[in-house]
This record gives C-alpha cells, sequence and structure tokens, in this order.
C-alpha cells in the first residue's frame, strides 16, 4: 500500500500552514505529536527526521530563551533576575509567563513547519518526486537530481581530505590550514564533476537523435514540435519558475508577519501555482518518459484528505478566540480544535490499515 | 566495425599522444589495450566514442568510424546508442541514488516508451546479473557491484560496442572474475565488441582476441596477445615464464601453462617428485627472499601491537576484535575482499581512523592519543586516495611545505624524491604526475619523519609493471631499514614479490595470519599465476622458477 511522495508533501505543506493558522500551545504540541506519530508509523527508515526533531527543540529552546534575555514590558512576573545594562539594551530583569508562553507558541509553530518538512523528507524521497516533475521540466528535475545525489559526495570528501591532512601532522591552522582543506576538496570536486559530465555525454544526456515512440501516433497526435521552437523561448521558462519560487518564499514570509493582510499568502501561493503551470506549458517539445511512476493510490487521496479536513476544521470550525487564546499555558479548547490535530494523524493508521486488509483478503 | 583512419591525437599545447594510427577492429572481438602508466591507453579508448577530443580537448586528425558513425561529425552523445563507455571510477559517473533508476537514466532522458524501457531495464539486470540489487543505493555497493551497475546503465542504450577503462583495477580477485565473467558473456551471447584498457594484463590477456599495446613512443602495435606483448615490460608473469623457460608459443591460460610445465621438457617433468617431497616452506626456494621468509628467524622484534581492534559504523561491525602484531623489517600484506575491513582496520592502527574498541601500542604509546608530532613518528599511513594528501599546486612546493611541517632542512624532501624517483619536474602540478610518480610524492612526504610502522592501502591501483618494481624496491629497502611494513593489497603478484608475511582478512575478523608462501600458494583466490601453475609446490615468483629450473644459473 503505497502512498505517493507528492501526497506525503502535500500533507505537509498542508500541515505546516495548520501550524501558522494558530497560537494555541496545545493545539500546536498536538501538531507535533501527531507528525511524530505519523513518522514513526510510517517511515521505513526515520534516521533523517532525528536531525529535523533535534533543530525543531533547538528552535523551540532559543525562542524561549530569547523572551528571558530580552524582557517584555507587563504581565505576571515569573522570575526576577538582575537587570544588565548594555548601552541601550536592557538584558534580563522580570520574567513574566505571557512573555514565555508566547515564546512557546512562537517556537512551536516553527517547529511543526520543520518537522513538517522533515516528515515529508523522511517519508517521501526527494529523487521519487523529482521523477514526477512535468517533463517540460525535465531540464530543471535533472540537475535538482544531480544535485541531491552528488552533494553527499562534497561533504564525504572534506571529510576525506581532513582526515588525510591529519596524517602529516603538524598544525596548521588560520589561512594555511584552510588552504589545505579547500584546495584538495575543491580539485578533487572539480575533478569529479568532469568524470561526471564525460560521464553523462558518453550515456546520451541531451543527445537530439530521435527515439521511435509508439504512443506518439495513436494518443498525443504530432506531439513533437520542431526543436527550434524550443529555443526561441529559451528564456521565459526559467521566467516563470523564478517566479514561482519567489512567490512561495513571499507567501512563506507573509505567513509569519502580522502586518500582512491575511489574503496575501493564499494570493501568492495562487500566483506560484500559475506560474509553475505556465512553466509546463511554454515547452511542448520535451521528451522525456518516467521509469516506473508511482501510482495516485487510494491511500495518497486519504493522505491529502486528512491534511485538508484537519485545516478546515481549524481554520472553520474553531473560533478565533481559542485559535489565538490569551497567553497563559493552558489555554481553553473546544472538541473540534483537539480534533483537528490528530484527524492529521490519521495516515499513522495506514500500514495497520493494510496488515488487515492484506489478511481478510488471505482468510 | 571499429574503423581508426591515420589516427593521431596530441594534448593540448602537449605531446602527441600517438600517430600514424591505422586499424580496422572486427566486431564481436575483446580488445585488450595494453601500455604503461602515462602511454595514452585512456586517450585511445576515448576517441571510439569522440570524448576525446570533443570533450577532453586536445587535436585528433585522422579519422574515428564506429559502424560507419564518425566521430567528426557526431558529438559524444550521439554515439550512446552506439558506443557504451565506462570510465576509470564508475562510481563518479552515477548519476541518480538507485540501481534501477540508474539504470533508466538515459533512456528517460531520450523519452523512450514507459514499456519499452521497462522490459529493457529487466533485461539488462539480468544480463549484467545484478537483478539481486534491484532496489540497493549505489553508495552501499561493493566496488564489484558498482562495475557491474556501471556496465548495466550504458548497455541500457543498446550499444554495439562497449568500451571500459580499467574496469578491475580496484576490485578483490574474486570481483574482478565476476565482472570479466560478465564482460565474456556480452561478447559470446551479445555478439558486441569490447575494448578494455588495464593494467593487471595478468587477469583479463586470456580472454583477449587483440592487443594494442602502446609502448610510449606514439606507435601502436597491433596483434595476438601471445606475439604482441611478448618481451615487452607489460608482458604479464605467466608469458614471462613461458619465455624465461623457452616455450613456444608462450601460454595464455594457466591450464595451458601447467600442461606445458608438467609435459616433456617442463620444469615438473624432472623434479616433479622432488617437489612433492619438498616441505611446506620451500626448500627449493634459493635467492634473497629465502631468510624473510620465515619472520622469526629475522632480527625483527614486535613494533606495534594491536589487541582487540574494533571498528564500527553505526550499526555496521567494520573491524571485529582483531589482534595484531606488526614486526621490525618485516613487510605484510593485509588482504581479503572489498569490504573486508582491510582499510578500516590500517586507518585505527594508524590512530586517526576510528577505533570504537581495543588497543594499539607502538614503542610504548597510543598513536590515537599521542601528540600529532609523536603520532607522526610512531606509524606512517599513505592512503588510497595519495592526491587527498597533496595540496600545494607543484611537486617544489610539496616538496617545501614538507620540510617546514617536518622541521627538516631546506631541500632535503626534495633530495629524497630524486633518491625515489629521478627526474621529477619541480614545477609539475602534483595532479598532472604519473601514478608511480605521484606516489612516491606522497611516500616521500609521509616518511619525511621516520615512523616505526608504515602501512600502505592499496598503493598498487593504476601502477604499471615497472612502477611495481620500484615500489617493491623501495619498500624491501625500507623494510631491510628496519620499518615494520603493513600493506592492504588486492594484488597477488606484487604480494608475491614483496611480502613475507599474508594476514587474510574476512568479515572485520582475521581468518588466516602467515608467511607469505604458504598462505599464497595455499589459497584458491590469493594464488598468483606462478603458484597456480606448479600447484603442488610452493614456487610463486619467476625468481622461484628461474632458481630451481635453471640451476646453473643460480648463485
Amino acid at each position: 500500500m503505497t502512498v505517493h511522495p507528492a501526497a506525503w508533501w502535500i500533507w505537509a505543506l498542508v500541515v505546516a500552514g495548520v501550524a501558522t493558522a494558530t497560537t494555541n500551545v496545545l493545539v500546536l504540541a498536538l501538531a507535533v505529536v501527531a507528525i511524530c506519530l505519523v513518522v514513526v508509523c510510517c517511515a521505513q527508515d526515520a534516521a533523517p527526521f532525528r536531525l529535523y526533531l533535534v533543530v525543531a527543540a533547538a528552535v523551540v529552546v532559543i525562542r524561549m530563551a530569547f523572551r528571558l534575555v530580552f524582557p517584555a514590558t507587563g504581565g505576571t512576573a515569573l522570575l526576577t533576575l538582575p537587570t544588565v545594562q548594555l548601552g541601550p539594551l536592557d538584558l534580563f530583569g522580570t520574567l513574566t509567563t505571557e512573555a514565555l508562553v508566547s515564546g512557546l507558541a512562537g517556537g512551536l509553530q516553527l517547529a511543526v513547519v520543520i518537522l513538517a518538512v522533515g516528515a515529508a523528507h523522511t517519508l517521501a524521497d526527494v529523487l521519487d518526486l523529482l521523477k514526477h516533475a512535468p517533463p517540460a521540466l525535465a531540464g530543471l528535475s535533472t540537475s535538482l537530481v544531480i544535485a541531491v545525489s552528488v552533494f553527499p559526495g562534497l561533504g564525504r570528501s572534506v571529510v576525506d581530505v581532513r582526515r588525510a591532512a591529519r596524517l602529516r601532522g603538524g598544525r596548521r591552522t588560520g589561512l594555511r590550514g584552510l588552504r589545505a582543506t579547500v584546495i584538495p576538496v575543491l580539485e578533487g570536486t572539480m575533478d569529479r564533476s568532469l568524470t561526471l559530465a564525460a560521464a553523462m555525454e558518453a550515456r546520451g544526456y541531451g543527445s537530439r537523435v530521435t527515439v521511435p515512440r509508439p504512443s506518439d501516433a495513436d494518443s498525443r497526435g504530432a506531439a513533437g514540435g520542431p526543436a527550434g521552437s524550443r529555443r526561441s523561448r529559451g528564456w521565459a521558462q526559467p521566467a516563470c519558475v523564478l517566479g514561482a519560487v519567489t512567490c512561495v518564499a513571499l507567501a512563506a514570509y507573509g505567513l509569519f508577519d502580522s502586518a500582512w493582510p491575511g489574503w496575501a499568502p493564499v494570493a501568492l501561493t495562487a500566483a506560484a501555482v500559475a506560474a509553475m503551470v505556465a512553466a509546463t506549458r511554454l515547452d511542448r517539445t520535451a521528451r522525456r518518459t518516467v521509469y516506473r511512476p508511482q501510482r495516485w493510490t487510494a491511500p495518497s487521496s486519504l493522505v491529502v484528505a486528512s491534511a485538508v479536513v484537519s485545516a478546515g476544521m481549524l481554520v472553520l470550525g474553531v473560533p478565533p478566540q481559542i485559535r489565538h487564546p490569551p497567553p497563559v499555558l493552558l489555554p481553553d479548547l473546544t472538541m473540534i480544535a483537539l480534533l483537528a490535530p490528530l484527524v492529521a494523524a490519521l495516515p499513522a493508521a495506514l500500514p495497520a490499515l493494510s496488515a488487515l486488509l492484506i489478511r481478510r483478503r488471505r482468510s | 566495425m571499429i574503423e581508426f583512419m591515420d589516427v593521431a591525437f596530441a594534448h593540448a599545447g602537449g605531446p602527441t599522444v600517438f600517430a600514424g594510427f591505422t586499424l580496422a577492429l572486427e566486431p564481436g572481438q575483446l580488445v585488450l589495450v595494453a601500455g604503461g602508466t602515462g602511454s595514452g591507453k585512456s586517450t585511445l579508448l576515448a576517441t571510439i566514442n569522440g570524448l576525446a577530443p570533443h570533450f577532453t580537448g586536445g587535436t585528433l586528425t585522422g579519422e574515428v568510424r564506429v559502424h560507419g558513425r564518425s566521430t567528426r561529425e557526431v558529438p559524444p552523445r550521439d554515439m550512446a546508442d552506439l558506443v557504451g563507455y565506462v570510465g576509470q571510477n564508475p562510481a563518479h559517473g552515477f548519476v541518480t541514488s538507485r540501481v534501477e533508476s540508474e539504470l533508466a537514466f538515459a533512456m528517460e532522458q531520450r523519452g523512450v516508451d514507459p514499456a519499452a524501457m521497462r522490459r529493457r531495464v529487466e533485461e539488462t539486470l539480468d544480463l549484467v546479473g545484478i537483478a539481486d540489487l534491484r532496489d540497493r543505493a549505489l553508495d552501499t555497493l561493493s566496488l564489484g557491484q558498482q562495475q557491474r551497475v556501471a556496465l548495466g546503465a550504458v548497455l541500457t542504450a543498446g550499444p554495439r560496442v562497449l568500451v571500459l577503462d580499467e574496469p578491475t583495477s580496484a576490485l578483490d580477485p574474486v570481483g574482478a572474475e565476476e565482472v570479466l565473467a560478465t564482460i565474456t558473456r556480452l561478447v559470446d551471447d551479445l555478439g558486441l565488441t569490447v575494448v578494455i584498457a588495464e593494467h593487471r594484463l595478468e587477469r583479463v590477456v586470456h580472454y583477449a582476441d587483440t592487443v594494442l599495446h602502446l609502448p610510449g613512443d606514439g606507435t601502436v602495435v597491433s596483434g595476438a596477445p601471445g606475439v604482441v606483448l611478448l618481451g615487452t615490460p607489460v608482458a604479464p608473469p605467466l608469458m614471462r615464464l613461458g619465455q624465461l623457460l623457452g616455450w613456444d608459443p608462450v601460454p595464455l591460460t594457466v591450464r595451458e601453462a601447467r600442461r606445458r610445465a608438467r609435459g616433456p621438457g617442463g620444469p615438473l617433468s624432472a623434479t616433479v617428485s622432488a617437489v612433492r617431497d619438498a616441505p611446506a616452506g620451500g626448500a627449493l626456494v634459493l635467492g634473497a627472499r629465502t631468510s624473510a621468509a620465515a619472520p622469526t628467524s629475522g632480527t625483527g622484534h614486535c613494533v606495534l601491537r594491536a589487541t582487540g581492534v574494533r571498528v564500527r559504523y553505526g550499526a555496521r561491525e567494520a573491524v571485529r576484535g582483531v589482534d595484531l602484531e606488526l614486526v621490525a623489517g618485516e613487510v605484510t600484506a593485509v588482504m581479503g575482499r572489498n569490504g573486508s575491513g582491510k582499510s578500516s582496520l590500517l586507518w585505527a592502527l594508524q590512530g586517526s581512523g576510528r577505533r570504537d574498541g581495543g588497543t594499539v601500542d607502538v614503542r610504548g604509546a597510543d598513536p590515537a592519543t599521542a601528540s600529532r608530532t609523536l603520532a607522526r613518528t610512531l606509524v606512517a599511513l599513505v592512503p588510497q586516495d595519495v592526491t587527498s594528501l597533496l595540496f600545494c599546486e607543484s611537486v617544489g612546493e610539496e616538496c617545501a611545505a614538507t620540510d617546514r611541517e617536518a622541521g627538516l632542512a631546506h631541500g632535503a624532501t626534495s633530495t629524497a624524491l630524486d633518491a625515489m624517483v629521478a627526474g621529477i619536474d619541480r614545477d609539475t602540478h602534483p595532479r598532472d604526475l604519473s601514478e608511480g610518480q605521484r606516489l612516491a610524492l606522497a611516500l616521500v612526504v609521509m616518511l619525511a619523519v621516520p615512523a616505526a610502522v608504515l602501512l600502505l592501502d592499496e598503493p598498487t591501483r593504476g601502477l604499471d609493471y615497472a612502477a611495481k618494481d620500484a615500489l617493491v624496491a623501495i619498500l624491501r629497502r625500507l623494510a631491510d631499514a628496519g620499518t615494520a611494513i603493513a600493506v592492504a593489497t588486492h594484488d597477488v603478484e606484487l604480494a608475491a614479490v614483496l611480502v613475507d608475511r599474508v594476514v587474510l582478512m574476512a568479515e572485520g575478523e582475521i581468518v588466516a595470519d602467515g608467511p607469505a608462501r604458504a598462505m599464497l600458494t595455499g589459497s584458491p583466490a590469493f594464488a598468483p599465476q606462478i603458484a597456480k601453475v606448479f600447484a603442488p609446490s610452493t614456487w610463486m615468483t619467476l625468481r622461484d622458477v628461474d632458481a630451481s629450473a635453471v640451476p646453473e644459473g643460480a648463485p
């Protein structure tokens, strides 16, 4: 019972979006639990998720530590520390419950976003996802595939070179030490890139020799246009892709900036989608096929539905005073606010469900 | 059909590699390209699909045609459906991260119909025998498996010619056999033309129909293996044996040589009974190496004592509780399959690699915890990739930097380099040196501070026979001066002429440890060619045969 990689990414992005719609500490904590539960139940190898957990925890701690160092005025005093004056800044001083809780809420929001992306990365192979990019974006997705596969090699070569430098003994510090690491790594990387380029060239990457495609004749008609039209509009497609990326970045920023109107991120996301559609439409000459494409299965729809329903419940079914409660450690909850994050955790039941189905089919 | 028509190639601003080369290779052959390091083997291979000069630069005159398609008119990428090319390090040419997607990559890019693609991937998986690896990540494969995946990845394009640059030089003997079996199957069953460059000719020469020999003077000599290679410095041990004993034609396979050795006039026809009666350890063995073959008889004392060494990477245990002693003046070979823990053990012994358990004691100190300056006098390690040791832009700078590091007088390293390999231009970039010269430079750099123990990780990868002989001479000299040396190697022919003792590793454990002669002649996988020929006896080098078969020539 496989889930399409795109389904996991959609699930993760929607769950991350949910987190930005509330500052309720309990709801956010439940969302963290939901994400972890899904990863534990569905991931074949949860090792990459550990790094995201560490980063998320660090973010929460740092957000709270900031509230301790830079005090806010007003509220119930929880702890009073001696004030340190540093030029125009007052450091430490009175720590209030309100400041601490708002720090916690802000940290948890970011933690949910980080964990959601981590979960998608753990549950769905990035390379698998890139494989399903539309044929028109083949050039872009291929360079991303190569970057993703080759990048770990760079890290390994840094380790190798540092280890070899230690063999020569002697203490090299400062510029000399940097040079002793950087030069062999760069030389090695250049060598390897040339080898890779030669291998790709020898394997026919970028070849214009046509391959007969039986499906062309019956399903698509005259799909392949003249190769020249591709070159003439060469700049338009990258511009669309860049525009889409910019829109997504702005939308992400807008989500966290309270000064932006609420509809701005939605509009920007829509613009990004439009730009990507335009990019795929601009190049109809690209010929690329996918080896053993993943099918969109019923569980894939279930995964996406769980995230969408959860987001809908939280945004439409929970009153604003519950979603953005006053800063107390245990804010009020409604039944729907309690259930919404748990609905997002439904995909965790998939493996058990499929095992049950298989057993029933056998008997 | 590959046609070379008056082909000459010169590197940009460099010397001519070969010139006036005219040859037509019939399809369905296995063609072996032989020659010393830097003789232009790789360049010759790259001209077949046009990577030279389209990709590498340089000037090609004349014309190369493959099945009528000329590299003059067609770029290498449009030759992919005709010529499959696998470079020296296949892992560096991988584009994706999994076996199946790697095989499909080229076809995906060219828009091959999914159904046809699926069928061809399945066929190729079976053809190169990697169906059981289909879901594996590429970086978890052994080198031999990676080589076969690389073969499969170019085969999916359906080429008529395969060009392979040193496909077995990094492999252990068993892995090399598997890759060669795959290659010969492609020649036999599919009628592919295969062109291979290889340093370890003893592995390939008996499969070859034609040999192209590049003596290094710009010519290319072609012909049958037994004729072309005879008397050249690249002739493998079996051919040298045949030449020494005056056999005509010289044998190419061990089976052939064994028959000749036992036949009338063969060295075993008269002495075979004496050989059988000879005690293990070799009473027949004469010459300088006899005394060294018995480590206990030497003056050596234990320099390095390791007990219970363990190395763990995540859940995998690479070295499991190894006990090892290295003796002064003795050369030890650490042998075993790819991935049996040889490198991990050497790095752990040196002290800068991981060590998760056990102790290492060199002259009363632990190299892992000793200060950097002290550690350098204890154990020196020459890693597999020596370029990572060198970070200056020229050989001269590298020598000067070493002088400064080791606190030597200016010019000391340079003098030492001359003593080891004469005539290296000090302005050359270390990466532009030949493999042998670069290894010598790395040795000089590492030995600027004399160490009690010298460890070498796969030093002979990419070395030709002449460079190997030079390495053997250097290491023997160091051993005679009292250094304890350990060499991790797959090269059984090197082990036969160099080492006193062999340690065999498997699954991170030492499974056998003994004198080289008994170990090498007793093991089916690690026996040198000559030991295979004279199987019941313990002869394993030409010198053994020379001393016994031609007694009047012996001292």
